[in-house]
């Protein structure tokens, strides 16, 4: 049979295999393009397909997946992003994290729109992969540097003009929350794929290519961009992004009851104020931006007074202001800036690290860990000086490092004496900023997702800045569909490779989504904006077969009993408490999915083409019949 | 009512104090009326137009207000702050 020209793709997947040090490279199949367009979706079915149940993801079995969308590398705007997909080690199941800068246009540019990873080297090895060469190479002299040091020797060494993805000190340390960096200070970062990446002995992956994807109808792209540009310099979030990136939205969260402190337990945070918008503009020195992003939400912040002066680097996100400041009581802003350098420079998910650290500080309050646990360490809430030091412990496991190096699920077991408690966290993974309470769908998102806690996976818009309707934030009807929807759409996204910033702002629509993808590939199903909307809900879906697979139920569906218990303390959500037996009843009518164990219907599965996947989970004995 | 980020530039106060005279308002009495009357028409003007071009957050005693018939009365705090996004 003749093979279909698969235009805007690089139309070939490299499979590596770390242990017999080989390779080889297949053609990307149509089926595979037509039913999950690419990114998110190649990873999540090439998973499923490659992973056997029960596997160790620590192991050399696992599969670490890197994905890219037909539209990266083609002019479209944010939608080079590189995705990520594993079993994860902080939750058992599956996980896809999701990484910007140049690395995702690199891969295009090298001609793979996946490259999927197995095995485990012998001894601490690198990928250098350039055209039509695929190079494992000795890291021994890289192993124990931080990131920007191992990055400068592989550049150096490789080509000055090439990317790459690498783990620091806590990947190799398989810390199960250490992140995966790329040249530019971006991180795919959540999930501990950087200790999947060290439980290879795999330092980093480094792709220098000269191919140009070439386009079904170029004339028809380029004109589409330009509306899309035209979309992004209209639309009222553009320039805030612009400034402030993420950080415009901290302080109008903290008074909407979105944005944490004290380990979750929403005390006031005293100095809140200086985290507007005005105050933290003056920090920024330099800006920048994703490939082909002409929203560029990068700035970057000089600290120059204070114990912590002398830096400049990519600036704190939203969640890291939160996660590392005010989660812990802090709102020393320099403190926040250099704990989010380090745990850059050791290769750490700066929300995992935050919330882990938060963990420790109200144990330590409650008199659950002492002085002599905490290796000398005096956890009093609002100190910056421990939560240095804890990161390097951390990444380096010395001490309690270790325990925490675990994640808050682990350690709180290990740790017992009522410690799970304090622990934040969904099916292992940490929570990001945000409360439950304070958002039903989104907190429903934070319960459901099939990653853990991860707010990218549905950011629920309309109840947290009303876009694209305002949605009353803490009532309860209604959400199980909206959580379905905004968790569906950001599937679709990210099956493209489309940054979820503009997306959600409304920068991308569905529409224009539909017609870029068509003028890119020339795949005709992709011109229609409800074939897209059915293959989102296909993702998510099958996804949550892969964590059925794994032993995953509804009783995983839940959230830390804070928010089922505590009342909210303050305004706007003061009493509220969020109501997850009702919420999870609507959700899963809403997904068509088994209302007692949360498992996809055979009815749902076969809508969306995924008979093959109910025959697997029916041969499992995943039904109740 | 509380100016935030470019907003306090523009009007070049960070807060001012609305005499609502004990009456029971909403916003859209607040845009139209009692701000140009403080901040001049042209300035009233622009930030009402603001707000029906989705171009800023207004947020009454900590609720996002969802349209401009939200109640305001003595002792509320308005937040305005340009649209802004991400996680």
């Amino acid at each position: 049979m003749a093979r279909h020209k698969l235009y805007g793709y690089a139309g070939r997947i490299l499979w590596i295999d770390l242990t017999l040090k080989s390779y080889s490279i297949t053609d990307t199949p149509l089926d595979l393009v037509k039913n999950y367009i690419g990114a998110r979706g190649f990873g999540t079915k090439i998973l499923w397909d490659q992973l056997k149940p029960g596997a160790d993801a620590l192991g050399p079995d696992n599969k670490l997946i890197f994905s890219i969308g037909p539209l990266a590398a083609t002019g479209v705007q944010s939608a080079s992003r590189f995705f990520v997909t594993f079993k994860s080690p902080l939750t058992g199941g599956y996980f896809r994290s999701v990484g910007g800068g140049q690395f995702g246009a690199e891969m295009k540019f090298v001609g793979y729109d996946a490259i999927v990873i197995g095995g485990r080297a012998e001894r601490p090895t690198y990928l250098w992969i350039h055209d039509d060469v695929v190079e494992f190479k000795d890291a021994s002299h890289v192993w124990g540097a931080v990131t920007t040091h191992a990055t400068e020797h592989l550049i150096d060494e490789t080509d000055r003009n090439a990317k790459l993805v690498v783990i620091g000190p806590a990947g190799e340390r398989l810390v199960r929350y250490a992140s995966i960096q790329t040249n530019d200070n971006r991180s795919a970062a959540r999930g501990g794929g950087g200790a999947v990446m060290g439980s290879k002995n795999l330092k980093a992956v480094v792709v220098r290519g000269s191919k140009k994807p070439e386009v079904f109808d170029r004339d028809e792209l380029n004109r589409l961009v330009k509306e899309q540009i035209d979309i992004y310099v209209k639309n009222p979030a553009f320039e805030g992004f612009r400034q402030l990136g993420t950080n415009g939205i901290i302080y109008l969260f903290y008074t909407l009851g979105h944005y944490p402190t004290y380990n979750f337990k929403q005390l006031e945070l005293e100095n809140v104020e200086v985290f507007r918008p005005e105050d933290l503009l003056p920090y920024v020195v330099k800006r920048g931006g994703c490939y082909a992003c002409a929203m560029g939400c990068w700035q970057f912040f000089k600290s120059v007074k204070g114990p912590f002066a002398g830096i400049i680097w990519d600036k704190p996100e939203y969640e890291t202001q939160c996660t590392l400041g005010s989660l812990i009581g802090l709102t020393h802003r320099e403190a926040i800036m250099y704990a989010n350098m380090l745990c850059d420079l050791y290769g750490l998910d700066t929300i995992s690290a935050g919330v882990t650290i938060a963990f420790a500080y109200e144990l330590y309050e409650k008199g659950i860990l002492t002085k002599r646990e905490t290796d000398g360490l005096d956890l009093r809430w609002g100190d910056p000086e421990p939560v240095i030091e804890l990161i390097r412990k951390i990444a380096l496991r010395e001490g309690i490092g270790d325990v925490l190096a675990e994640g808050v699920k682990r350690a709180a077991q290990a740790i017992g004496r009522g410690a799970e408690r304090y622990a934040m966290h969904v099916k292992g993974l940490e929570l990001p900023a945000y409360d439950p309470r304070a958002a039903k769908a989104h907190g429903l998102n934070l319960a459901t997702s099939n990653i853990g806690a991860s707010h990218m996976y549905g950011w629920s818009g309309p109840e947290l800045i009303g876009f694209p309707e305002k949605v009353d934030p803490l009532a309860v009807e209604g959400k199980g569909a909206l959580c379905k929807r905004v968790q569906d759409e950001m599937a679709l996204y990210e099956a493209s490779g489309i940054c979820q910033f503009p997306m959600s702002s409304g920068m991308v629509p569905l529409d224009l989504l539909s017609r870029m993808l068509h003028a890119a590939t020339g795949v005709e199903e992709f011109n229609r904006p409800e074939y897209l909307v059915v293959l989102g809900e296909r993702i998510v879906n099958l996804e949550r077969a892969f964590n059925v697979r794994e032993g995953f139920s509804r009783r995983d569906d839940t959230l830390p009993e804070r928010f089922l218990r505590e009342p909210y303390p303050r305004a706007p959500a003061k009493g509220q408490v969020f109501e997850l037996d009702k919420l999870l009843d609507d959700y899963y009518a809403a997904r068509g999915w088994e209302p007692k164990t949360g498992v996809p219907t055979r009815t749902k599965l076969e809508e969306l083409g995924l008979k093959d996947v109910a025959d697997e989970l029916e041969k499992l004995g995943k039904y109740i019949m | 009512m509380e100016f935030a980020w470019s907003l306090a530039e523009k009007v070049g106060k960070k807060y001012i104090w609305l005499d609502v005279k004990g009456e029971e308002l909403d916003l859209q009495d607040i845009f139209s009326k009692i701000l140009p009357s403080i901040l001049g028409e042209d300035l009233g003007k622009a930030l009402h137009d603001l707000l029906l071009n989705r171009g800023a957050f207004v947020v009454v005693n900590g609720i996002m207000a969802k349209d401009l018939k939200v109640k305001v009365k003595d002792g509320d705090k308005i937040l305005l702050q340009p649209i802004a996004s991400g996680g």
